[in-house]
């Protein structure tokens, strides 16, 4: 039986301002959902509240159709979660924090070292993974949180801005290892700002602003409704970003000014 | 020419641009010590805390100096200042040395130095200079506020002596003190340059870490067996011993007794000495900083070998995991707590803190009892050395219980809250084992030799399961309702009210370590009572775990501290 994630008019507010306002949609599997916003749209607040690091005030989040709090253990077990910042802790090594994050999803330790060593040792970590996180550049932390959230194959993947500070060859290795998943019948849900990576692997695009969903319909049908040719024009449309090219010559004749 | 010199002055004032306001960046992170996070320290604490200190030395100063009021009833002379001045300068030292230890990363130009810095159009001239001078200002800063107050008592008090100028009497003091500051200050930076020198990078780091945490027991000490020295140092003296010339702080002494009177040939001898040794040590230190830098820009993106374990020890460590820690969990927040008091310099000095002063009492009295009595008196059962490790084993607890709740980096608690996929009790459990295994048992360890040696194999296991039974005792009650991961938890300052519940600790401790001791040396005497004492401890340990697993009933670990009910009803929100 097929599993989905719905969610039923999820709203949070921070001092009564609702960063994310009464939000509804469902991700199933075999489908890559992009999550699109400009910043402060409250893509990472939804996503921290799919991955129960945060409640919402009120709405829902189902999973195969019953309240995700009423068996949190059971939801935490399924879900892989890569956050938007690599805040790791700094004073282990990458070994050592997969092993903690390993330990507590209760992998046993044999299977638990195997899959570290090897994952680590496809990613090019092997040489750095007794060094303290530290000593990491952000593309290697990165790493790192790619092989904590898939480390236990989780069902559903929660991916914040997954691609930042990844050197093209490990994007591209992420971006398979994504369309393989799909394919499996993970659930998916892929927030971020880079348009054309989300043009390119998402099925589906749900693109919000201040809260409130704009658009949700699958990139194709999008072009073809809005009769735009790519996502970034889609996109400037929705969120009335038309007057970027003044901003940027505003700023460059800013920057000149202070330096004459 | 006229162009050439332009340039020259251009160059120069650009510089003296850049040293001005690295100096005053250098300065600033040198107030912002290793001991507490950055956010935790405000200038405020500071200042309160260097306010406390100068009025204790201050408060010393006068009662020390009180005689001096009446100098001639009590027959006193300019000369009899030294043994004072002494008692002050070796406080001011020590104190001195803590700052310096709590500033052990910032003494040279540091790895963040080097990341921000290295990449400007700064000369290296520049930097070197704009550091030594921080360091300069900054303990001309630190030790004039340490004895303010007691250079106003060092005028005044011994103000009716005759030929005592109270102006040369305050200057001595203040610049016997400011030397013997800049003297302590560049020893230790003396030390960590020969660690430098010595180790390598790798090897530093742990050796450093070392060091730093043994001489800040070593100044901490300080106030403890100092009275001791303080009583002994007249006969001293006057039998012309080999300490005068070995015990710093009397270097120093002797740059004040010069300043004001120049009677005494010991004294003036270690005048000469004081002021060769802080030369010397500022040039070492001088010499050291360009090594530094060497070292920094040769193992600059320089990879780290990787760390080769030995079989055995990893065969061990399986069975160890095998034996203790087969859930996984009990095993990931084992491994957590352990790591995180091996590498967090943070709360290890705080522990230090925590142990420092018993530790420092009970080995002076070791000492001093050893000296005294002969090495006889251990032989027997006696209550200063049944009761050493009852007194350790209290602060280690309570400290370990007070510094576990300081979260290492609360941004990266998510991924216990993300994986968190069973109930508290697990994680509970890993935790005690930690504590067990990393710090109960090592002392028991480290204490049972002593024992052996003097008392023989059948008494020294009796005793060191006697401390064990009340150590892991005092940890369940130290340890009741905790439901938080250790160093992962937010902290909310205050929570604990220690300022109101501190005299019931004290009462708390005093009644502990009494009766306990008492009744250790009670069962040494009559051994077959062991029985009685150890089933019934068993039971009360085995009472105090089924209450715990029965209070167990809240399904989430806390991650976020409740804030106190008075901060709720400012209606702020």
């Amino acid at each position: 039986m097929n599993k989905i994630l719905e969610i039923r008019k999820i709203t949070k507010k921070y001092n009564n301002i609702p960063v994310v306002n009464s939000i509804s949609f469902v991700a199933k599997p075999y489908e890559i959902l992009g999550y699109l916003g400009p910043n402060g749209a409250g893509k990472t607040t939804t996503i921290k509240m799919l991955s129960g690091l945060l409640e919402p005030n009120s709405g829902q989040i189902l999973f195969n159709g019953s309240d995700i709090d009423q068996n949190i253990f059971e939801y935490k077990k399924r879900i892989g979660y890569i956050p938007e910042q690599a805040e790791l802790y700094s004073h282990l090594s990458g070994k050592e924090y997969l092993q903690l994050v390993g330990r507590l999803r209760l992998i046993p330790e044999k299977i638990l070292n195997k899959k570290i060593d090897y994952l680590m040792e496809q990613l090019g970590l092997s040489i750095d993974m007794h060094l303290p996180i530290s000593n990491y550049s952000k593309g290697m932390r990165q790493k790192i949180l790619i092989v904590a959230s898939l480390i236990h194959n989780p069902d559903i993947l929660l991916l914040d801005e997954p691609l930042s500070g990844l050197d093209t060859s490990t994007m591209l290795i992420f971006k398979d290892i994504l369309r393989q998943f799909s394919k499996q019948g993970k659930i998916i849900i892929y927030s971020s700002h880079i348009l054309e990576v989300v043009e390119k692997i998402c099925d589906r695009v749900i693109i919000i602003d201040k809260g409130v969903i704009l658009a949700d319909n699958s990139v194709t049908q999008l072009k073809d409704l809005m009769q735009l040719p790519s996502l970034e024009s889609i996109f400037k449309r929705l969120i009335h970003y038309e007057n970027l090219q003044q901003i940027a010559e505003n700023i460059i004749s800013a920057i000149k000014s202070k330096n004459d | 020419m006229l162009l050439k010199d332009m340039k020259i002055f251009k160059t120069i004032s650009n510089e003296l641009r850049q040293f001005y306001s690295l100096s005053r960046h250098f300065l600033t992170r040198l107030f912002y010590n290793d001991l507490l996070k950055f956010e935790n320290q405000q200038r405020e604490q500071q200042i309160v805390l260097l306010v406390i200190f100068s009025v204790s030395i201050g408060y010393i100063s006068q009662t020390i100096l009180s005689p001096y009021l009446w100098s001639k009833m009590f027959n006193l002379s300019v000369s009899d200042l030294w043994l004072q001045e002494t008692l002050i300068l070796s406080l001011n030292m020590a104190l001195i040395g803590v700052i310096t230890i709590s500033n052990w990363d910032k003494i040279f130009l540091d790895r963040m130095d080097y990341i921000n810095l290295i990449s400007l159009p700064v000369r290296a001239r520049v930097l070197f200079v704009a550091k030594f001078f921080s360091l300069l200002i900054f303990i001309v800063i630190i030790s004039t506020i340490l004895n303010i107050f007691s250079t106003l008592i060092f005028i005044f008090y011994p103000g009716n002596l005759p030929n005592f100028n109270p102006f040369f009497g305050g200057l001595a003091h203040y610049l016997s003190n400011l030397l013997g500051s800049l003297f302590v200050f560049f020893a230790v930076a003396f030390i960590q340059s020969l660690l430098m020198i010595l180790f390598k990078r790798e090897i530093f780091k742990k050796v450093s870490a070392f060091f730093q945490f043994t001489l800040l027991l070593g100044f901490l000490s300080v106030f403890v067996w100092f009275p001791m020295v303080y009583k002994s140092l007249p006969s001293l003296k006057d039998n012309a011993s080999n300490f005068m010339d070995y015990y710093p702080p009397l270097w120093f002494t002797g740059i004040y007794n010069h300043m004001i009177c120049k009677t005494d040939p010991i004294l003036e001898r270690n005048c000469m000495i004081g002021l060769i040794a802080v030369f010397l040590l500022v040039a070492l230190y001088l010499t050291a900083v360009p090594i530094s830098l060497r070292r920094y820009l040769k193992n600059y993106a320089v990879n780290q070998k990787r760390i080769k374990y030995i079989s055995l020890f990893k065969y061990l460590k399986h069975i160890f995991q095998q034996l203790f820690l087969k859930h996984p969990v009990q095993y990931a927040i084992f491994m957590f707590y352990i790591k995180t008091l091996k590498r967090s310099k943070e709360h290890k000095l705080k522990l230090i803190l925590y142990l420092a002063f018993p530790i420092s009492f009970f080995i002076s009295r070791f000492i001093h009892i050893y000296i005294k009595e002969g090495e006889s008196f251990f032989w027997s059962v006696n209550f200063y050395f049944v009761s050493i490790p009852i007194g350790l084993y209290f602060f280690l607890i309570v400290g370990l219980r007070l510094i576990v709740i300081y979260p290492i980096m609360l941004e990266a608690n998510w991924i216990f809250k993300i994986s968190e996929l069973i109930q508290i009790k697990n994680y509970i459990k890993g935790f005690k084992k930690g504590l067990i295994f990393s710090s109960v048992l090592p002392l028991a360890i480290i204490t049972y030799p002593l024992y052996h040696y003097f008392w023989g194999m059948k008494l020294a296991i009796y005793h060191t399961l006697y401390c064990l039974f009340i150590a892991l005792l005092l940890l369940e009650v130290c340890f009741i309702n905790f439901r938080k991961l250790p160093f992962a938890s937010e902290y909310v300052p205050g929570k604990l009210k220690l300022k109101y519940f501190w005299p019931y600790l004290v009462l708390g401790f005093f009644g502990y370590f009494f009766s306990l001791s008492k009744l250790g040396v009670y069962l040494l005497n009559n051994p077959h009572y062991y029985v009685f004492f150890f089933s019934i401890a068993f039971i009360m340990y085995l009472g105090l775990r089924f209450y715990e697993n029965y209070k167990i009933k809240e399904l989430h670990l806390i991650y976020e501290e409740e804030p106190e009910s008075v901060m709720l009803t400012l209606g702020l929100d």
